[in-house]
């Protein structure tokens, strides 16, 4: 089951290796080159900038494949066997998401924790900034970065689920899901701005970029807050899958 | 006692009644026909009593108290008109699936509809015919120990070889504790496997009766279904 729910064929695993070939590419090489050539902030905003980009790619491209995959295997409305199969949406949340989201956060995050580590330790060497490789602040980029991740997957669920579980049924329904998802991310946006005192992050990579100081009570929250929106999100889309796929 | 008891069905799509109060109930070790044209509710009631889609009124009854939704999908067998299977799927992928999540699946009943549809186990499903895909899809839905099979438009597309093997997979399945329901428009190519039918027309049950009967007055089902609907 495994290997239905997470390889999906050999077309969208290539594209999984594609995604994360990026973030491997621009986190070991682009990175540590631009900040060596000129290493100011200015210069590291912008590495960070596309790093992030990369990291968005990545972390979008294996959650959509991993739906995909779902959906093929389980989804409602379009004649997938997975549709007739007596198996709770709980049980689909628990037994089959659960575990593509894990494998997901588990290479998307290895991919982030040992390129970037490995990028900001040769920007040390070529002499930038030794206080950004600070170990305390790594983890807690790297929690962030899973936990926002994690929030971006539930989101997707949630969007899924609220399209009556059809990621490409339709367009109208894949449209559905995917704003659905844009809507609940913004909005987790502008409340995380709000709750917490040092203002606007504007996406994960951003984390990386010391708007947050590491040590600060308010890092912390940030990065819990995450999963307690993403702990919200995945009950809710429990509760709508419940409701709304299976009857 | 019956296998299944359908009450006061209702379901509405935009702008169109597509169930209008059906009532129907089934025994058990019949294989029955849903007859009726194009857009008569045919796969909604299907959909509704396999569990895929909530009615807006009325209820349906399963055996041993079973309720509508997860549950019934576990007593219920249904092939609809079209089942899609992921594209790197070979047939034996499809098998290991339904082996997977189906808690009723009989590795017995897979392997010898396998053999009678001639199915391959090593083949790519993408790779295989319409009729063939159609094949397989029967084969899962057969090769589950049901007690009510759901058969929607098992004959469209596919040839007459295929038509004879599909025939005899319905026979070979139908046992005395379940039943059949097929829905389909091909009156003739199924008659002779019918022990009774139901027609429906807009949504409704305008006629129901054995097939014994409808013989007995000097009638096939296919004229007797041409002058319901045709008015021949």
């Amino acid at each position: 089951m495994f290997k239905q729910i997470y390889y999906g064929g050999r077309d969208r695993l290539f594209l999984r290796m594609i995604s994360l070939i990026t973030v491997v590419g621009v986190n070991l090489f682009f990175l540590p080159f631009t900040l060596g050539a000129n290493p100011n902030l200015g210069a590291l905003i912008t590495a960070l900038a596309f790093s992030g980009l990369a990291l968005s790619f990545a972390a979008i491209v294996n959650p959509v494949i991993s739906f995909m995959n779902i959906y093929d295997t389980f989804s409602a409305p379009k004649g997938y066997p997975g549709m007739l199969a007596p198996v709770a949406p709980q049980k689909v949340l628990l037994g089959k998401i659960l575990p593509a989201a894990i494998m997901d956060v588990a290479i998307v995050g290895l991919a982030i924790a040992c390129t970037t580590s490995i990028s900001f330790r040769l920007a040390g060497i070529t002499g930038l900034v030794g206080e950004y490789i600070a170990p305390q602040y790594m983890a807690l980029a790297v929690l962030g970065a899973l936990g926002g991740y994690t929030t971006l997957l539930c989101a997707f669920a949630f969007g899924m689920a609220l399209a009556k579980g059809a990621f490409f049924g339709s367009r109208l329904r894949g449209l559905t899901a995917f704003f659905t998802t844009l809507a609940v991310m913004w909005a987790l946006h502008w409340m995380n701005a709000i709750l917490l005192p040092f203002g606007s992050m504007h996406s994960i990579w951003l984390l990386f970029n010391l708007h947050i100081h590491p040590g600060s009570v308010g890092a912390v929250l940030y990065v819990l807050l995450f999963y307690v929106q993403a702990a919200i999100l995945f009950l809710a889309a429990t509760r709508l899958m419940e409701r709304k796929i299976n009857l | 006692m019956d296998l299944l008891t359908v009450n006061g069905l209702y379901k509405r799509y935009a702008g169109k009644q597509a169930l209008d109060g059906v009532n129907m109930s089934l025994g058990s070790g019949q294989i029955i026909g849903l007859l009726g044209p194009n857009g008569s509710g045919k796969t909604t009631l299907m959909k509704v009593i396999a569990g895929l889609l909530s009615p807006d009124y009325g209820e349906v009854t399963y055996p041993n108290g079973v309720r509508r939704g997860v549950a019934s999908k576990g007593v219920v067998s249904f092939l609809p008109d079209e089942m899609r299977f992921p594209s790197w799927m070979k047939v034996s992928d499809a098998f290991g699936y339904f082996k997977a999540n189906f808690p009723d699946y009989d590795e017995q009943k897979a392997a010898g509809m396998i053999k009678l549809l001639e199915l391959v186990p090593d083949m790519s499903i993408k790779k295989t015919s319409k009729g063939m895909q159609e094949r397989l899809a029967l084969a899962l839905t057969f090769s589950r120990t049901a007690s009510l099979y759901l058969l929607d438009e098992p004959l469209g597309g596919i040839d007459p070889v295929g038509k004879m093997k599909v025939m005899q997979s319905i026979i070979t399945t139908h046992v005395e504790n379940s039943s059949i329901l097929i829905s389909t428009h091909l009156v003739r190519d199924v008659e002779s496997l019918l022990d009774s039918v139901l027609f429906l027309r807009d949504g409704k049950i305008v006629f129901s009766g054995d097939c014994e009967g409808i013989r007995g007055q000097g009638k096939t089902v296919e004229e007797s279904y041409l002058e319901v609907f045709a008015g021949v």
